[in-house]
Formats: structure tokens, sequence, C-alpha cells
């Protein structure tokens, strides 16, 4: 007679609806850990315990991604639930990595990305973070939005820098302010990877959204992806591709039908600022001040999270947020303490000093994905900035300049947004497989809102770093103080030339 | 449209041979209940699990070798779908 064998499974099915591993294909690692950071707050004691989690199971290393979250390599499969475990403990999950299903399904929302400085941010409109909360919460573990087409990307700021890149969101949301009244305006469709219809800047929505709609607006967006999000093909199951074909008028009638309302026309571009980093030392709302400290690479060791741990402890009231350029900020530090907590940042190799550059630059994880050799995108970011600096010293000080650097198409280097977008190809030739990069320029946020074109593919890295270098140097010459203006200053092909001289 | 993962059991399809249905789930789980199952049959007996997640397609086969088992075969079995045929040891 057949018979069932029983496993036990009670102790890790609880976590299935909110946690899982991603694939890795490179550095010998497999798989890894994409821990939500909830708005981007954690405490340093949060942090401790990410550390010792890295150090158990991640070889002690840690990255910050642009969505705010902290991500582990080499996690084996079979410790998944005693991490899980751990993470739960804190309140903490991950993102459901139902990417690699061949077909169009089991997407999820991301985290929900949130301007870092929020709440202490002078400058801002309104404290998102409860609004974020509210989002996250809702859709993390339920069921019924584990099955969406494919991801869905949310961001939320209401601060006047825009720093979560509201255009390249599924759906981008930012405030505004209209006859007195703080409210949101809308992007949506917006996604730089290369599935159908390509890269797209997200289309403004047009409507004024109370902070007390804001739920109800995310809920009914990805409700409306989820009921009419293609699923025939993986390729076309993103959200833009809807908003490509419907077209932005029916996305809003379809949208406020299911919402049951009509909301407030109200006309909106692009945000005004956008894409941009709170940089170094910085006034709160209070008495008080915080600190962005930048990270290379968004990388940072097991020993370096707990030396931030002690010394938020210390100075920042026990709490640290990370980035969405892959940076952390300590918060409520006290103005006679600043020059002592930049003093021990320093001591733990976290300066804060040098080029704006140093915030802002952005290269993805390709060492990781294995979708590159070496040099890999972090590594080359490196050497970028490390000649640029050596170069032009404090001449590059505030140059508003994205270099932003992807190893594959799938752009999670932000290559087609940045000031400078770096490609990562391989080269396939009879002494094996070489990476090359392809060089574009001209990608930019806010209200001049491009995607990047190409100025020539399949450059060596050293061809690279010096075809940045002669641009950097011509716009400096010409005395610009933003990199886009310089771009459009110039047409394509007298930047091609500037670019080019004397490269080999 | 709700994800629809089925209660996972460990179901004897012929004498000493096993399979499983984890398509729904996502890594680590396939992989975790793959060790979990090789740990509750016995050795020489099949065990058969099909899954939607292509990861573990590359996941399970390293498990099983890390275990000293025998991976007799992995099958598409359609275009979301694979089926690893393991041998315990």
């Amino acid at each position: 007679m057949k018979q069932a064998l029983k496993i036990p499974t009670e102790d890790i099915m609880r976590f299935a609806d909110r946690f899982s591993l991603g694939r890795d294909r490179g550095m010998s690692s497999r798989q890894f850990l994409r821990i939500k950071v909830p708005a981007g707050v954690l405490t340093s004691e949060h942090l401790r315990v990410i550390a010792d989690l890295s150090d158990r199971y991640g070889r002690g290393y840690a990255e910050i991604t642009d969505r705010q979250d902290i991500q582990l390599h080499w996690i084996q499969g079979k410790d998944g639930p005693e991490i899980f475990a751990k993470l739960d403990e804190l309140g903490f999950t991950t993102d459901k990595c139902g990417q690699s299903y061949p077909g169009a399904r089991y997407g999820d929302t991301r985290n929900v990305v949130v301007c870092p400085a929020t709440g202490v941010n002078k400058h801002e409109l309104i404290d998102v973070a409860p609004l974020a909360k509210k989002i996250n919460d809702f859709f993390i573990g339920n069921l019924d939005y584990l099955d969406l087409p494919r991801k869905f990307k949310i961001s939320i700021t209401g601060c006047e820098l825009c720093c979560t890149r509201p255009e390249m969101q599924d759906l981008g949301l930012f405030a505004v302010k209209r006859d007195g009244e703080v409210g949101f305006a809308a992007i949506v469709g917006g996604a730089l990877g290369p599935s159908q219809p390509g890269p797209r800047l997200g289309k403004p929505l047009g409507v004024f959204i109370r902070p007390e709609e804001v739920f109800d607006v995310a809920k009914t967006m990805v409700d409306l992806f989820k009921e009419h999000g293609n699923r025939e093909s993986k390729a076309k199951a993103r959200f833009k591709w809807l908003v490509e074909t419907w077209g932005l008028e029916k996305i809003r009638d379809e949208f406020e039908r299911k919402l049951g309302q009509k909301l407030e026309r109200f006309e909106h571009g692009y945000p005004e600022v956008s894409g941009e980093e709170h940089a170094g030392v910085q006034e709160q709302k209070d008495d008080k001040n915080f600190i962005c400290v930048p990270v290379d690479g968004g990388v940072l060791s097991s020993e370096r999270l707990r030396s931030i741990a002690d010394i938020s402890d210390e100075f920042g009231e026990g709490k640290i947020r990370v980035t969405p350029y892959h940076n952390f900020i300590l918060p409520h530090v006290q103005k006679d303490k600043l020059g002592a907590a930049l003093k021990q940042l320093g001591e733990i190799g976290l300066p804060v000093e040098g080029s704006l550059l140093r915030w802002t630059i952005v290269a993805c994880a390709s060492d990781f994905c294995g979708k590159s050799v070496e040099p890999h995108a972090k590594q080359m970011t490196r050497r970028i900035l490390e000649r640029l600096e050596s170069r032009f010293g404090e001449k590059l000080g505030d140059l508003k300049l994205l270099i932003h650097l992807s190893g594959c198409m799938h752009d999670c280097g932000l290559h087609h947004i940045g000031h400078i977008g770096i490609l990562g190809v391989k080269a396939t030739g009879g002494d094996g497989v070489k990476q090359a990069y392809n060089l574009a320029v001209g990608g930019e946020l806010g209200t001049k809102s491009s995607l990047s074109q190409t100025l020539k593919r399949m450059l060596t890295p050293d061809q690279v770093v010096v075809m940045v270098e002669n641009l950097v140097a011509a716009c400096l010459k010409e005395g610009f103080k933003d990199f886009g203006e310089f771009c459009r200053a110039h047409p394509l092909d007298a930047i091609k030339s500037i670019a080019s001289e004397g490269v080999k | 449209m709700t994800v629809p993962k089925g209660k996972v059991a460990l179901r004897q399809v012929d004498k000493g041979r096993y399979a499983m249905d984890v398509r729904g789930y996502t890594c680590p789980y396939p992989e975790v209940f793959a060790r979990r199952a090789l740990d509750a049959i016995t050795p020489g007996d099949v065990f058969e699990i099909t899954l939607d997640n292509a990861p573990s397609t590359e996941n399970i086969p390293a498990a099983v070798e890390e275990l000293k088992h025998k991976v007799l075969k992995v099958t598409k079995l359609d275009q979301t779908s694979w089926k690893i045929v393991i041998q315990k040891s």
C-alpha cells in the first residue's frame, strides 16, 4: 500500500510568503539575501544582528542597495530557515525573489523607496515614513499580491530633492504644494530594464493626491497591474508595458474607476529637482544634524557595520538610515558633537570628505550576479572616482555629476539615467571573454529628464576611464557646475570628439 | 489570483519511489524540502521533485552532490517546470 512520508515543514512554512533568497552566479556565491529595510530606517541593534548574520553566513560582507535593502551573499539554502527566523525577530522581511520564474507571475511589490532624511529634513514638505510603512505593511506577505505579473516598484518622498528617483518607478510619488495644500503628484510606468517596451521614464499621472489618499492610490495602482498586466509574456509583464500600450489617459480612467473616485486634475511634470543625494552634514528640522556618509560601492564589512552601530549609539541616538545611493545617514547628531562623530567615522575608514561624486556614483553588484568579468561594475567606479579625484582634486568639488554603471543591460546600476552612463558588455575573442563597456551621456532626472545616449561601444576599461576623464576635464574647463548642462550645451558628435581625444 | 502553493507532501508513487511537488515555492524552499525528503527516505530509494523555480535546478543538484546522493535526471517538463530525479545513497 502506498503511503506518504512525513517531513517537518511547519517550522519553515511560516516564512514562505515573506522570505526568500535570490540567485547569484558570481564570486562563488549561489544565493543572496536581500533584507528589506522599511523606510530605510534601522537601529544600531538591527545593524549588529545583520553584522552577525553576515559573519556567520555571508563571509562578513554586506551591501546597501538602491531600494534601501541590505544584501548579503554566499547564503546557503539550507541556512535559510535559521536566517529567516532571526530576521523575523527583528521585524524584517526580504524580497520575494520570484523573478527567476520563466513566465509572467510571482511578482511582488518591492521595498518602498523613501527619502532617507524623511522626518528630519528641514526642507521637506511632509514626513512620508508612516505612509511608506502602511504600504509596506499591507503588501508584505499578502497572498493576494504575491502573484503579480512581475515585480512592482513604489517610491515616495516629501523632500525637495526627490532623492527617490520617482521617474524610474512603476509608481513614483513626490510631494507638491498646490494653493498652500501639501499633497503628492505621481509618475507611473517607469523602469530602466530591457523588457518591453524598453527603458522608460515614467509618465506624469496629472492628479493631486492628498496624504490620506496615498495608500488607496498605491493599492489601486497595484490592483490595476494585477488585473490587467500582461500574463502571456514575461518580456511584456512589467507595468511600463501596460502604461505604454494603454496610454496615460486610459491608465488614469481605469485607475480612477477602480479607485471609485475621480482625483482632482493637477498639471505637473517631473519633479523640479530629482536624483540627488543628501550629501555630507545637513541641519535637521530640530537643532540637530544628520551626516550622510558616502560608502564606496555601498559595500560594508561586518566589522564596519558594528563600528557604525557604535558610533550611532554614541552620537546618533542609535539610529541609522540607508539611502537610495548606497550610502548611510547618521541622524540626530548634536551640533557640538559633529566634530567628534566625523572624526570617528574617518577613523573607521568612512571619511565624510572628497568630491560630491563620492555620494552619487552608482554601480551594480555585477560581480555577484555573474554577468560581468573583471573589472566588475564596482571596481570600475572606484577606478573612475580615484582617477577623477586625483586629477582634478578640489576642482571636482561640488560638480553635479552622476556617473552610473551597470554590468549588464538589466540596468541595476541605472546607467540610463546617469549624466555619464556606462554599460558592461562582454567581448568574446580569440583570447577568451573580456569585459568591455559602452559609454553613454545625457541621462538626467527631474524637469529635464532624459535617457542617456550611447557615445561609443565596446571600449576597454582603460579607454572608458580616459574618456570619462576627458569629458569631466572639458566640463570643468568650460565652467559648468552641472554635467547635465554641459551635455545639453554640445551636440552628441562634439561630445564624442571631446571624449575620444587621445584615446587609442 | 493568489500563489497556488500546495501543501508539501512526500507521496509514495511506487515501491521505493517517492515524489514531491513544490511548484509555487521560490528559493530556498525547494532545496530545504528536498534535503528533508532525502533524510526521510531509505538508502536506494528514488525521490522525484517537481518545481517551477529555475535556480533550484542548480541548487538542488549541488546539495545532492554535497550529501553524496545521486542525481539521476533533470527533465524540463514544459516552459515553466522541471522534475529532478534523485537516488539516495
